[in-house]
């Protein structure tokens, strides 16, 4: 995604963040589950070739019960300003929005074996303890990490896999001669 | 030599003793790249200048902290870095390998050797940008640095600590001027050579390779470091040359060395930085250059210096170069380096092509604080040549419409002529300091009146031969003494004297 649709994105979402009053967190839910409700249709709606008034009626035949609602209220504007492609984008900045309103961080840990529940809770433990804030676990599974996991929390980077320590004793190994 | 066996041994313990932590570091993702330019989202804490690590081994500088993203300028190839990739900080501010290691060596403006001699095993580093000694470390420019060309040494002498620009048009013999200082300083013992640092900004790599082999030939290598970005490197390498380069440099300043540093040429360094300027969206001033862009020469201008006795005596002499177009020094970049400089050598191409060469216009060319370090012998034959010259280029201008001239203003064009004669001076043939003394004293005092022009040459020449061979004496006089009271005055007419009556 580029720099500008981010930052474009990240201005939606705050001014949606806001049109929802007191309780932002249902008005993005609302908003997800309309998102899940638009799957197969993203491309039409995002699509310049289709005249807006016919994007508008797939709108309104997908979500008829919505209108009214802040989040539907977005989908309109998104389509009418020809910026539907930002939606996911849109999307997740009004979610991180929320998280940061509630203290909670999202962290997204990835590890070279599923982790267990025990394991899962430990480590959520430690990156609370590391970020001061409540977190929220994303997990995946990456075989090239050999062992071990990462764990990214904001812009904090654990790196506790079998593949970063190789790198780090290559460049220590390698480190002082230019 | 390094044994291989070794080499695996120290790997070996490397890798038994290595205990296995967890790395936390503080990251940003690649929103976009191109042009030698990256966007980065994330890296909230990031400080402006630091060294950023990108994947593939490639570094970034973050210039531009936004309010979204850190604008970074990339020092490697741009398309090892794709949208997405994670780029880490690294804590500190970019710095270089110093130490004595890279004498003699050609290396990149982040320490790594381009000449083919193995790795630089750089005992220190430095950091590149480095705030410019205060006022109470320094000292006044004193001490003479020679170039040993007479046109240079005699009119517009240069101190050590001293920042003289040369500019001028392309072909006119800066690179000449400023390899001939480097060359004149050979003959120094080690202990007390001047060190050189000839940085080469956006240079075809054919012309540094040249470069090297004449410093190589003339046995200069041995005592410089050749700090290359070339033209077909990334902006950010030709931005970062002269800071690395200085950085270089200042490590023998702060032991108390002299160092003499050329940077060749900064019209092509703010250029560079225009082009990253413009890319990172700054916003573009005159000729498109950013607003910063005498900040850029200013701060790096003034980290030459000459320390004072308590901060270890130490001299940092910086010679920039400028190339012109057409001869206009008042374009905005020449502008901004004459008001920083100390003084200013111009070559013209028409003085080139007309055979005077180093084509020195000596009537505009000045050196603001050199005068007090030029040594008394000189001072002395020199004093009033800068005025005769002048003098005398109005007199042939006039000359040119009538040829009515009486006795006296004959005199002042056959000097001014043989003088002009004198003032030539082969390339990469500096002279030494006694024997530029010696040469003009001839000059200055009518000795030369009745040589017929095309004879000064042979007459200067032969006069030096003279004078090594039968009057040793008097020139190692003048050399230690660095003054001519009257005796020595009395032995050196006597010496030229002597010399033109056997003169044909």
């Amino acid at each position: 995604m580029k720099a500008a649709d981010r930052i474009l994105a990240r201005r939606y979402a705050r001014a949606f963040v806001a049109a929802c009053g007191g309780k932002p967190r249902a008005g993005v839910e609302a908003l997800a589950a309309q998102r899940v409700q638009l799957d197969g249709v993203m491309e039409y709606l995002a699509s310049p070739l289709i005249p807006a008034r016919v994007k508008s009626d797939i709108l309104n035949g997908r979500l008829p019960a919505s209108k009214g609602a802040a989040a539907f209220s977005l989908l309109e504007l998104l389509l009418s300003v020809r910026r539907f492609n930002l939606l996911d984008a849109v999307l997740a900045e009004a979610q991180a929005l929320c998280d940061e309103r509630e203290g909670i961080v999202l962290s997204r840990v990835v590890s070279a074996a599923p982790l267990d529940g025990e394991s899962a809770a430990v480590l959520k433990r430690a990156l609370e303890r590391l970020s001061g804030a409540k977190v929220r676990l994303e997990t995946a599974e990456d075989a090239a990490l050999i062992g071990g996991f990462t764990a990214r929390v904001a812009d904090t980077l654990v790196d506790a896999s079998a593949r970063g320590a190789a790198e780090r004793l290559k460049k220590q190994i390698s480190g002082g001669v230019y | 030599m390094i044994r291989p066996e070794e080499i695996t041994e120290v790997i070996r313990r490397q890798i038994e003793g290595y205990i296995p932590k967890a790395d936390i570091a503080e990251v940003g993702n690649v929103l976009q790249v191109g042009d030698g330019i990256a966007r980065v989202y994330g890296l909230s804490n990031v400080m402006a200048g630091e060294l950023l690590d990108f994947p593939n081994g490639v570094r970034g500088l973050a210039l531009n902290l936004e309010h979204d993203n850190v604008g970074c300028v990339l020092m490697g190839e741009d398309s090892l870095v794709k949208e997405g990739d994670v780029v880490r900080r690294t804590g500190r501010v970019l710095d270089v390998p110093v130490g004595d290691e890279l004498i003699g060596r050609v290396v990149s403006p982040l320490g790594a050797p381009l000449d083919g001699k193995g790795p630089v095993k750089a005992s220190a580093s430095r950091p590149m940008e480095v705030v410019a000694p205060g006022i109470v470390e320094r000292q006044p420019v004193k001490v003479p640095l020679q170039t040993g060309l007479k046109a240079v040494d005699a009119i517009i002498p240069i101190g050590r600590g001293q920042r003289e620009l040369i500019i001028g048009d392309r072909q006119t013999g800066k690179t000449a001027i400023a390899l001939d200082a480097i060359i004149n300083q050979k003959d120094a013992p080690p202990d007390k050579r001047v060190i050189c640092v000839y940085v080469a900004i956006g240079q075809k790599q054919s012309t540094v390779a040249q470069v090297v082999k004449t410093l190589s030939d003339h046995g200069a290598l041995e005592y410089t470091i050749v700090v290359a970005a070339c033209a077909s490197e990334p902006a950010s390498m030709l931005y970062m040359a002269p800071y690395a380069g200085t950085s270089m440099a200042e490590y023998f300043l702060w032991k108390g060395r002299d160092v003499l540093i050329v940077y060749d040429d900064l019209t092509k360094h703010a250029q560079s930085y225009r082009q990253m300027s413009l890319l990172l969206r700054r916003p573009p001033g005159r000729e498109a250059y950013p607003g910063d862009v005498f900040y850029l020469h200013s701060r790096l201008l003034e980290r030459a210096c000459r320390l004072s006795a308590d901060a270890g005596g130490g001299s940092l002499t910086a010679l920039p170069i400028i190339e012109t177009q057409a001869n206009d020094v008042s374009a905005y970049i020449p502008t901004n380096v004459i008001s920083i400089t100390d003084g200013q050598i111009y070559l013209e191409s028409c003085l080139f092509y007309s055979g005077v060469r180093p084509a020195v216009n000596v009537g505009i060319s000045v050196s603001r604080v050199g005068g007090a370090a030029q040594i008394k012998a000189m001072r002395k034959v020199a004093g009033r040549l800068r005025g005769d010259l002048a003098q005398y280029h109005d007199l042939a201008a006039f000359a040119q419409f009538g040829s009515d001239l009486d006795k006296e203003s004959r005199r002042q064009l056959a000097r001014g002529d043989r003088m002009t004669e004198l003032l030539k001076q082969d390339q990469y043939s500096p002279m030494k300091a006694e024997e530029q003394v010696l040469s003009l004293f001839a000059g200055v005092n009518g000795y030369l009146d009745d040589v017929d022009i095309a004879r000064v040459r042979p007459f200067e020449a032969g006069l030096l031969k003279f004078a090594r061979a039968n009057y040793a004496g008097v020139l190692a006089r003048v050399r230690e003494k660095k003054e001519i009271d009257d005796a020595l005055n009395t032995e050196l007419s006597a010496l030229v004297k002597e010399f033109r009556a056997g003169f044909k």
